[in-house]
């Protein structure tokens, strides 16, 4: 089962191609990575999930009713209260204090946002997207500012809440050692327009492999050997 | 403060050395204008500084909050907004001379024609700095705002009404002083007491020496009440940073 389908999709910005025929699956109740480098389109990507942008042909099945959200830049309202920025997206008190116990700040309810750290203005952020109970959340490069030791504790408390959640999350990023440790699947795009899909854990579903450029395929080689977990997993190039 | 001293000193010099090229009727000096003031002191003036700051207050309170119903009501939608902005954008550009005498031929002469002036010239400049402040709100935000279906009352309350109150400072600098303005026009034309009023006064009894007196006072006090309401305006925000 799928939480959102591609099929055929091309979308243009004026006349500038930016998808051209995709066609992507991403799985229910998974952490799905999608990874390209800077400028290839995963933001308008990510649009065309949220149907905040109109694809030009295809369709796309999106099998989900409330998405949850998180960006790279802060979106906290700075001069509310922690507890306020998130009665903003939802009415349910005890929701969002069951969230913010979840992501450990529980105590710094009243603390205005712009009092906080980078880390912990993301770690309400992920409280925020989580207390909608969202079917879907979309993070586009959500701990893009922070180290990788931050990130990896950011995700893990997400993954660890996972199961009881039931919530899908697709998470975009430009960094590989970033998706390597936090997703479960990673769809890298390396190609303008975007029409290629790269699942790298799954099976390698495009046919013409070897264009995938040396540099990631070695990256990625050198990384999984980093990550055991990673390593049963079939590695096809 | 100290350069502000020195600006005020050299307009007195110049002002006192103008005088001396002109009769007592047409430019008369700062000391004579000192002594008249001290003359005019009483209830009159009293009465007259009250009656006119009293109906700027009220029309400009009025007016503002009017401009922030607007503002906020504007971003209610991108059609709403474009139509808000078009006709205040229309209103701000007819002089207020012609709204003022559509005002004395609809309602007459007085009080409601002063402040009516008063609210028809701030309600679109105010407005129209608000819609801009509220246009510097971090597109993230909005966008996460759309994406979690944030209904429109918590956006105003959450999100407008705040931005507003946060960069409210600079309009209210630029709209008082105008309204200011206005008033004392307002009253001078269509006004039957106030500041301005007492121009038409002066001037008709030709008391040269006194309407200068008026202009003075109406300086002081115009500054002085436009330095109170910053006063509580910087006291309610920074008890609301607090918070």
């Amino acid at each position: 089962m799928c939480i959102v389908e591609f099929k055929n999709v091309s979308f243009k910005y004026s006349e500038y191609n930016i998808i051209d025929n995709l066609s992507i699956k991403f799985s229910k109740n998974r952490f799905e990575g999608i990874l390209g480098q800077s400028g290839i389109g995963k933001t308008t990507l990510i649009k065309l999930i949220l149907g905040m942008l109109k694809q030009d042909k295809g369709e796309i099945v999106r099998n989900f009713k409330r998405t949850g959200v998180m960006f790279q830049a802060d979106t906290l309202i700075e001069n509310l209260s922690v507890l306020k920025n998130m009665l903003y997206v939802t009415n349910d008190k005890r929701s969002a204090m069951k969230f913010l116990q979840m992501v450990g700040l529980n105590d710094f309810t009243h603390f205005k946002a712009k009092h906080l750290s980078k880390g912990m203005k993301k770690r309400v952020e992920i409280a925020r997207a989580l207390c909608i109970y969202p079917e879907l959340v979309v993070m586009d490069e959500p701990f893009g500012n922070l180290d990788l030791l931050t990130k990896i504790n950011l995700a893990s408390k997400i993954k660890f809440h996972l199961n009881e959640l039931e919530t899908s999350f697709i998470y975009i990023t430009h960094d590989i050692e970033e998706a390597l440790t936090i997703c479960d699947n990673i769809t890298v795009f390396y190609e303008k327009p975007l029409n290629i899909n790269f699942k790298r854990y799954i099976d390698v579903q495009h046919k013409n492999k070897s264009i995938l450029s040396k540099e990631i395929k070695e990256f990625i080689i050198r990384t999984s050997n980093r990550y055991p977990d990673f390593k049963s997993n079939n590695i096809f190039f | 403060m100290k350069l502000k001293i020195t600006f005020l000193a050299l307009f007195l010099c110049l002002w006192q050395i103008l005088s001396l090229f002109f009769e007592n009727y047409v430019l008369p000096s700062p000391y004579t204008t000192l002594l008249a003031i001290f003359r005019m002191i009483d209830y009159n003036l009293f009465n007259a500084v009250f009656v006119s700051f009293f109906r700027l207050f009220l029309a400009y309170v009025l007016s503002v909050m009017i401009s922030i119903f607007f503002s906020v009501f504007s971003q209610f939608s991108k059609n709403i907004g474009a139509l808000i902005e078009t006709v205040m954008s229309s209103i701000i550009k007819v002089p207020n001379i012609a709204y003022l005498t559509i005002f004395m031929l609809i309602i007459g002469v007085g009080s409601y024609t002063v402040m009516a002036t008063i609210a028809i010239t701030i309600i679109p400049a105010t407005t129209l700095a608000f819609i801009a402040i509220l246009k510097q709100l971090d597109e993230n935000i909005l966008e996460v705002t759309e994406i979690f279906e944030v209904i429109y009352f918590k956006r105003v309350f959450y999100l407008y009404l705040p931005m507003i109150f946060e960069s409210f400072y600079p309009v209210f600098q630029m709209s008082f002083s105008l309204g200011f303005k206005v008033m004392v026009m307002a009253e001078f034309i269509a006004g039957m007491d106030g500041l301005g009023y007492k121009l038409v006064e002066k001037k008709i009894s030709f008391n040269i020496d006194e309407l200068f007196g008026y202009v003075v006072i109406m300086t002081f006090t115009g500054i002085f009440f436009q330095k109170l309401l910053e006063v509580i305006y910087l006291k309610i925000k920074d008890v609301h940073s607090r918070i």
